[in-house]
């Protein structure tokens, strides 16, 4: 018989993936499996195919099953990465007064938006100008534009611009200098406000995950994480590839976080029997490995041209992201009509589903009406996201509520 | 019934699989067990997964091992069932047979089909 089973490759992959004290009775099972049973009846070529089958549809739930165990082990362990987040978000706080601000909104080169009295308004750039460069850079190469350290507070950037005159319709090209200032005050409010919306989240999943380390409670932890990050204000990041690595990263933790959220309705106060089939936990993450992917490759191969992929890919991201909003709202009020009123009151059902409507609607409405028109005309905005709130109070409520009652079954 | 006690599907056809199998109960068998009677096909990864999670809830218990030269001098796991995980699964056997009683078509107890 060959010596290609397990053979150097596989064997690294299997030590790299599967967890050190199941492996070797692991690579021992799989190789008498296929040696003794599957080679002699099925022939080689197959024998390997079934082979990498094996290991391709078991590492995922031994890693699932090593991290499960790993956590609930150590929950302790969670305060080290919300800790790191939460002083990011005080960071992020505190570089709010030397976040600079231009005053003016612009998108595909276009001016939208110049903020009466700033710092764009007092150099003479008016909606509707036609942004040829930035401080010297074409604005049609986005990546170069990326590169570029921010314009500090005091300092002047000069913007070439073209202008068609209405009336005469005569285009002229104007130089504009503009001398960026601090953020408004309206601004600053905006970002202290979703600043403690974000650390609402991260310390109600951290403090439900502290006082019951069950599935839903994990996740609920990983929703908080996720959303915080988006919600936190980031403090600036000099270096770019450090700047970009940091802005994927919370992305992504974002996208997670959305896909935790769908999850932990699927599983809380009660198992759906969706889970069962093989596919849904799948699909549920299916998103965030996609995205995964375009980071590395973005990150780690080529810059990508963001250019040409933004609208595409904001598009997308717009309907992944309603689809899980919809889908999660779907789980809970499949709980909720599904079950008993006294059931609704004992398992927090009525906070919830109170919370989650409240709360997401608003969003959901901006998001949808993202995709036809431009958010910043509709009116109330900046505050949108501002029943957000809800959602961590009313879902830390119901999990604390259930905690130690026998429906909720504690394994994933 | 207290928290964790209750048995998933997969649980189910692992603890019967290693009573079945006896003193030959590892990780390679009991797929084999599974796969051979109930038709359902789990990788291997799944069923020590189910194992792992059964050991920790202490419904099963385990102990290293012989190596052999089929196994390129890799360890077995052996794989045993603990009363509680008997027990456990006795109650999912007796719910399922009580929940089955009155239903037109199923009324029969398990093991008596034709």
């Amino acid at each position: 018989m060959g010596a290609a089973f397990p053979g150097p490759f596989a064997e690294s992959a299997l030590r790299l993936f599967l967890p050190a004290d199941r492996r070797e009775e692991f690579e021992g099972d799989l190789i008498e499996e296929t040696e003794a049973i599957v080679l002699p009846r099925c022939g080689r070529r197959t024998a390997l195919l079934w082979f990498w089958w094996q290991i391709a549809t078991s590492v995922p739930p031994m890693l699932v099953r090593h991290l499960d165990k790993e956590v609930r082990m150590y929950p302790q362990r969670w305060i080290v990465p919300a800790t790191l987040l939460g002083l990011w978000g005080l960071w992020g706080l505190v570089d709010l007064g030397k976040t600079p601000s231009g005053g003016f909104d612009w998108g595909n080169s276009e001016v939208i938006a110049v903020e009466p009295g700033g710092p764009a308004d007092l150099g003479g750039l008016r909606t509707g100008d036609r942004i040829l460069t930035m401080g010297g850079i074409p604005v049609r190469d986005l990546t170069a534009l990326r590169r570029q350290p921010r314009t500090e507070i005091g300092e002047t950037t000069v913007l070439v611009v073209e202008r068609t005159d209405a009336a005469t319709g005569a285009t002229t090209t104007e130089n504009i200098g503009i001398t960026y200032s601090a953020l408004p005050a309206r601004d600053r409010t905006v970002s202290i406000v979703a600043g403690l919306i974000g650390f609402v989240f991260l310390l109600s999943g951290l403090i439900v995950f502290l006082k019951t380390q069950s599935t839903p409670a994990l996740l609920f932890a990983a929703v908080g994480f996720g959303f915080a990050a988006i919600l936190l204000p980031s403090p600036y990041i000099g270096p770019y590839g450090l700047r970009i690595f940091t802005m994927t990263l919370f992305f992504l933790a974002f996208l997670t976080g959305f896909a935790c959220l769908l999850h932990f309705l699927l599983v809380f106060p009660k198992r759906k029997r969706v889970m069962e089939k093989k596919l849904v936990p799948w699909l549920i993450y299916s998103p965030v490995a996609v995205f995964v992917a375009v980071g590395i490759i973005n990150f780690v191969v080529v810059d990508l041209q963001v250019g040409t992929l933004r609208a595409p890919a904001a598009v997308l991201l717009g309907l992944i992201l309603i689809g899980y909003v919809l889908l999660s709202l779907g789980a809970l009020v499949h709980s909720f009509v599904t079950a008993g009123p006294g059931e609704r009151a004992a398992e927090g059902l009525n906070l919830m589903l109170a919370g989650v409507v409240v709360g997401l609607l608003p969003m959901t409405v901006m998001m949808v009406a993202g995709m036809f028109v431009r958010t910043d005309l509709l009116p109330g905005g900046d505050w949108i996201f501002l029943p957000l709130i809800l959602i961590p109070i009313s879902f830390a409520a119901a999990l604390l509520k259930t905690v130690g009652s026998p429906q909720v079954t504690a394994t994933g | 019934m207290p928290k964790g006690k209750n048995l998933g599907d997969l649980e189910q056809l692992v603890i019967l699989a290693v009573l079945r199998l006896g003193e030959g109960a590892y990780g390679m068998t009991v797929r084999r067990e599974i796969e051979s009677h109930s038709g359902r096909r789990v990788s291997l990864g799944a069923i020590y997964a189910t194992l792992d999670r059964l050991e920790s809830k202490g419904f099963v218990s385990s102990a290293v091992g012989e190596t052999t030269s089929a196994r390129r001098g890799r360890a077995k796991r052996y794989f045993r069932v603990q009363a509680l995980g008997a027990r456990a699964l006795e109650d999912a056997l007796a719910d399922l047979d009580r929940m089955r009683r009155g239903v037109p078509g199923m009324d029969h107890p398990i093991g008596a089909e034709a």
